[in-house]
C-alpha cells in the first residue's frame, strides 16, 4: 500500500487524489487499495465529526502498519490521509497547509463548487507539502 | 473462545472431597445450595493424587523456572485436589465405635494438615435435642482430646435427620468459612514467597505469585481481588527476559493472564475497561520481538486470534452496555475485521514462503507431524507442561532420536509446513462474515464498512473459485461505490466480476462489465483499456476467445447477445461521446446497426407502463456518468411528453424537474399539468409545493412566464383561488 491523500467532497464524492511513491516499486501498485481503506474510513469519520469541534480529527482508522487521518472543513469537505508516518503534529500542520491552499483554489472563479480539483498547481504544492 | 481449555474459559469453582459412602452425601450433590461447589467423591485418601508435600525451598538469585505457568495447575486445584475434605459420622459411630473414629480422624488431620486442606465432620444425629445432653457433648470432647483436634483445620456440623433443609443451610454455611479462610492462608502463603525473589531478575517468579494468588481471589469469589492480582501479574511479565523466554511463551502466558483480566472486568461490569485491557494487550504482543524475519506469521497468527477472541468475548456483554457505540473500538465487528485484516496478511506471508521454500517443503516428513498451527497446540494443556511450551506430537516409533536430529532450520521448516496445512481462507471468510453480520446488526448502519468487508469476503470467494457466491456479493458492492463515484475502487470490483462473468460464461456480465470498464472516468489505464476494448469486440463479433475442450453452444449464445438491447444501447452512447475516439468504434456501429435490434429496444423505450418507464429513468441516472447528461435528461423529457396524459401525476413529476426542456418552457409545462389534473387539483399543488421543484423562484426570476402564468390563473380563478390557499411560500404571496 502507498501513503495517499485525498478531498472528498460534500456528497461523498472524491475531488482530489495523489499517491505519494517512495520507491519504484511502489509504484507500480495501484491506488485501489489505498482508496479502498479510505473509503472504509468515512462512517467514523462522519461519527467522529459529530462529537469534534476541531477540523483536525486526528488518526480515525488504522489498517495493518497504516493510519488514516482525516480533516474536516465546516463545508463537510473531508481530508484524508493514509501514511504509514504516526507523527500526529506533522500531519496535522500537512493538514492546515493543504487547508490554505484548497481555499484558494475555491475562491478561483473558475472553480465549480464540489467538482474535481484539476490544478497541476494546487497538485504540485501539495506534493511539495507531504514532502516535508 | 472455544479453543481454550473449559479452565480457563468457566468460572472456577471451589472442589470439595466426600469421603465415605453415606446417603447424605446424594443429598449434597443434589441440592441446589450447593451449585456453588464442584463435588468429587472418594473411597479413600490413598485413591486421590494429592500434591507434594510443601519444601521449604532456599531461593537463590539465580534460580530460574523452567516455565511461567504450569498447565495442570489449574485443573489441579479444580478437578483433582479437593479445598475440603468432608466425611460423615453417625451418633452411633461416636459411641460404638470410638477408636475407629478417633483414628479416622487423626489419619485425615495428620495427612490433610500439611498441604493445608480442610475437613468437615458431619456427625448425623436424629434430632436437635439430642446433642443437648451432657454425655452427648462428653463424648464429643473425648473425642477432640483424643485426636488433638485443631479447630483451624477441623470443624464439626451436626445433621438433623428430622431438619434436612435447616442442616444443609448450615453445612453450606460451615463449608463457606471453611474454604474461604483456607484460601486466604494460601494467599498468604504464597505472598511470603515475594521476599525471596527478586524482581530484576526473576519476574516470570513473580508473575506466577500473583497468577497464583488472582486464582484463589476468584475462587473465592472476590473478584475485585483477583483482578488486582492478574493486573500486577500482567505488569510483571513485561519486566520478564526475552532471553530466558520463548517468544511464543511469553504471548501464551499474556493470553490466559489477559484472558483472567477480562472475566473479571465481565463480572465487574467495567466493559469499558475491559477494552483498554485488550488495547494494551496488543500494544504488549505487538512489543514482543519477533523470532526472526520469516517467523512473522506467527506473530500474526497471535494478534489475529487476539482480536478474534476479544470479539467473542464482546458477544457475552450485553448489547445495550455497548450502546450507544461511542466510537469503533466497541463494536464486535471491528474487532472480527482487526483480526480478519491479520489473518490475510498472515496468509499472503505464508503463500509467498510457500512459493519460495516449495522443495525444502517438499522434503518435511509429513508423519512426524499432527497439522496443526502452534497456537493451536499451545491451547491443547494436554500437550505440554508449561503454557506456551508445546511438545511436538511424534507418531514415529522412536521419539528421541528424531529430537536428537532436529535443528533450527527443522524447526523453521515444521512450523511452516503446519502453517501450509492451515486452511487459511476458512478462517478469513469466518471472520469477515461474522465482521459483516456484526456491523450490518448495528444502528446507524455503517453503509461504507459493510461495503468494504463485503468486497473483501467477494475477493476471497474470489481467490478461492467460488465465483457464483463472489458474484453476489459484487453486485450489492458495486451499487454504492458507483453512487459515490469512488471509480477506482469500482474498476477494481468490475475486474472481479468480469472475471466471474467469464469463469459462470454468464456473457450478459461479462459485456456489462467490459462496458463499464471502458468508460473515460474509470480508473484504468489506456494499455488495460485496449485489451478491454478488443475482448468486447470480439465477443460483439461472437468471436470471443474459445478455450480447448469447451463446448460452447454459439448459437444460444448468439441469440442472448442479440437480446442485449440495454448493452447495445450504452454502446451507442458511449461511441457518440467525442471522449472515446478510435476506428475500431466504427466496427461495433456496424453490428449495432442491425434494424431489429433498434426496434425492439424503441418498441421497449416506448412502452406505456409508468413501472417500466420508471427503471428505465432510474437506469439512465444510475449511469449518469457513461452518457451525456444533456442526452439523458431529453431522452427523459421526451418520454414525458409522450405520457403527460397519464393519470399518474406524481410519476411524471418525477422526470419533468431534472428536465431541460421544463427549465425553458416552466409556464408551459405547468399549465399542461393544471389542465390535465383539473378535477384534481391537490395534487398539482403538493408538486408545485415541493421546494426541490423551484418552481416558484423560477417564476420569481422569469418575468415572462410569470406574466404568462398569472394571466392563465386569472383566466382560470377557481384554480387560482386554490392555488393561493395551497401554496404557502413567502414568494408566491409576494407575487400576489
Amino acid at each position: 500500500m502507498i501513503s495517499t491523500f485525498m478531498i472528498i467532497g460534500k456528497d461523498d464524492v472524491p475531488l482530489y487524489e495523489a499517491s505519494f511513491f517512495n520507491s519504484k516499486k511502489q509504484k507500480e501498485g495501484s491506488s485501489h487499495l489505498s482508496q479502498f481503506v479510505i473509503h472504509a474510513a468515512l462512517d467514523i469519520i462522519e461519527e467522529k465529526v459529530l462529537s469534534n469541534e476541531n477540523f483536525f480529527l486526528g488518526v480515525v482508522d488504522n489498517f495493518n502498519n497504516f493510519t488514516v487521518s482525516a480533516f474536516v472543513t465546516t463545508g463537510m469537505v473531508k481530508f484524508v490521509l493514509l501514511t504509514e508516518n504516526k507523527n500526529v503534529d506533522s500531519t496535522k500542520a500537512f493538514f492546515n497547509d493543504v487547508y490554505e491552499l484548497y481555499l484558494k483554489v475555491i475562491l478561483n472563479p473558475f472553480y465549480k463548487q464540489n467538482s474535481p480539483i484539476v490544478s497541476p498547481y494546487f497538485d504540485k504544492k501539495v506534493r511539495e507539502k507531504f514532502s516535508k | 473462545m472455544d479453543i481454550y481449555p473449559e479452565d480457563l474459559r468457566c468460572l472456577p469453582i471451589p472442589l470439595v472431597g466426600l469421603i465415605g459412602e453415606e446417603s447424605q452425601k446424594e443429598l449434597l450433590i443434589r441440592s441446589n445450595i450447593f451449585k456453588i461447589y464442584k463435588f468429587v467423591s472418594v473411597d479413600n485418601l490413598g485413591s486421590i493424587k494429592l500434591s507434594k508435600k510443601t519444601k521449604s525451598i532456599q531461593f537463590q538469585e539465580s534460580y530460574q523456572p523452567e516455565g511461567i505457568l504450569k498447565t495442570n495447575w489449574i485443573k489441579k486445584h479444580l478437578e483433582q485436589i479437593p479445598l475440603i475434605f468432608v466425611k460423615f459420622f453417625t451418633a452411633h459411630d461416636l459411641f460404638n465405635q470410638e477408636n475407629v473414629v478417633v483414628s479416622h480422624i487423626s489419619t485425615l488431620c495428620r495427612v490433610l494438615k500439611e498441604r493445608n486442606i480442610k475437613l468437615c465432620f458431619i456427625i448425623l444425629v436424629s434430632s436437635e435435642s439430642a446433642i443437648t445432653n451432657e454425655q452427648f457433648e462428653n463424648q464429643l470432647l473425648t473425642i477432640k482430646r483424643k485426636t488433638q483436634f485443631d479447630t483451624r483445620q477441623c470443624s464439626f456440623v451436626f445433621w438433623y435427620e428430622s431438619d434436612v433443609k435447616s442442616s444443609l443451610q448450615m453445612v453450606v454455611q460451615n463449608l463457606k468459612e471453611s474454604i474461604n479462610s483456607s484460601l486466604k492462608e494460601r494467599i498468604r502463603k504464597v505472598k511470603k514467597n515475594r521476599d525471596f525473589y527478586i524482581k530484576k531478575t526473576q519476574a516470570s517468579l513473580f508473575v506466577r505469585l500473583y497468577f497464583k494468588c488472582g486464582f484463589y481471589a476468584e475462587l473465592q469469589g472476590e473478584y475485585k481481588t483477583a483482578l488486582k492480582y492478574y493486573l500486577r501479574s500482567y505488569k510483571f511479565l513485561s519486566s520478564v527476559s526475552i532471553r530466558r523466554t520463548s517468544q511464543t511463551e511469553m504471548r501464551a502466558v499474556s493470553e490466559v493472564i489477559n484472558l483472567k483480566i477480562l472475566f473479571q472486568y465481565l463480572r465487574l461490569n467495567q466493559y469499558q475497561s475491559a477494552v483498554e485491557q485488550f488495547q494494551e494487550h496488543i500494544t504488549f504482543g505487538k512489543k514482543i520481538p519477533k523470532e526472526g524475519k520469516d517467523y512473522k506469521f506467527l506473530a500474526l497468527s497471535w494478534i489475529s486470534q487476539q482480536y478474534k477472541m476479544f470479539a467473542n468475548f464482546l458477544e457475552f456483554v450485553p448489547l445495550e452496555k455497548l450502546s450507544p457505540i461511542k466510537n469503533c473500538y466497541e463494536n464486535i465487528g471491528f474487532y472480527y475485521n482487526a483480526a480478519a485484516n491479520y489473518s490475510t496478511e498472515r496468509k499472503s506471508i505464508v503463500q509467498t514462503l510457500k512459493k519460495k521454500h516449495k522443495k525444502k517443503l517438499s522434503n518435511v516428513n509429513v508423519k512426524m507431524f499432527q497439522p496443526s498451527t502452534i497456537y493451536e497446540r499451545i491451547y491443547d494443556f494436554s500437550n505440554c507442561n508449561y503454557i506456551g511450551q508445546p511438545n511436538w506430537v511424534l507418531t514415529l516409533d522412536d521419539p528421541l532420536q528424531v529430537v536428537d536430529k532436529q535443528t533450527e532450520d527443522d524447526d523453521y521448516f515444521r512450523e511452516l509446513y503446519s502453517e501450509t496445512q492451515f486452511d487459511h481462507s476458512a478462517e478469513v471468510l469466518y471472520l469477515l462474515r461474522k465482521a459483516y453480520r456484526n456491523y450490518s446488526e448495528q444502528k446507524p448502519h455503517s453503509e461504507r464498512l459493510i461495503t468494504t468487508i463485503a468486497t473483501r469476503i467477494s475477493k476471497e470467494y474470489f481467490e478461492e473459485g467460488e465465483y457464483k457466491f463472489a458474484k453476489k456479493f459484487i453486485e450489492h458492492i458495486s451499487e454504492t461505490y458507483r453512487l459515490e463515484k469512488w471509480y477506482n475502487v469500482l474498476s477494481m470490483v468490475l475486474f472481479y466480476s468480469l472475471e466471474c462473468g467469464l469463469q459462470l460464461k454468464n456473457w450478459r456480465d461479462f459485456m456489462k462489465c467490459l462496458l463499464e470498464l471502458l468508460v473515460p472516468k474509470m480508473g484504468v489505464q489506456e494499455e488495460t483499456k485496449c485489451i478491454l476494448q478488443s475482448k468486447l469486440i470480439s465477443l460483439i463479433k461472437l468471436k470471443f476467445i474459445k478455450k480447448d475442450n469447451e463446448n460452447i453452444n454459439w448459437k444460444a449464445e448468439n441469440l442472448k447477445l442479440l437480446n442485449m438491447n440495454l448493452n447495445q444501447f450504452r454502446v451507442n452512447l458511449i461511441i457518440n461521446s467525442s471522449e472515446w475516439k478510435g476506428q475500431e468504434y466504427l466496427k461495433i456501429i456496424r453490428y449495432n446497426n442491425n434494424i431489429n435490434k433498434q426496434q425492439k429496444y424503441l418498441k421497449w423505450k416506448g412502452s406505456t407502463s409508468i413501472l417500466k418507464l420508471r427503471n428505465f429513468t432510474n437506469y439512465l441516472n444510475r449511469y449518469s456518468y457513461v452518457y451525456d447528461k444533456n442526452k439523458i435528461k431529453t431522452k427523459s423529457c421526451n418520454l414525458c411528453k409522450k405520457h403527460l396524459n397519464l393519470e399518474i401525476i406524481e410519476d411524471i413529476d418525477h422526470f419533468l424537474w431534472d428536465c431541460p426542456s421544463y427549465e425553458k418552457n416552466r409556464t408551459i409545462w405547468i399549465k399542461k399539468l393544471i389542465q390535465i389534473n383539473k378535477y384534481n387539483k391537490n395534487n398539482i399543488f403538493d408538486i408545485i409545493r415541493n421546494k426541490d421543484s423551484l418552481f416558484i423562484s423560477s417564476l420569481v426570476n422569469e418575468k415572462d412566464n410569470y406574466d404568462s402564468l398569472l394571466k392563465f390563473l386569472n383566466k382560470n380563478l377557481e384554480i387560482r383561488e386554490s392555488a393561493v390557499k395551497c401554496l404557502a411560500f413567502p414568494e408566491f404571496k409576494r407575487i400576489e
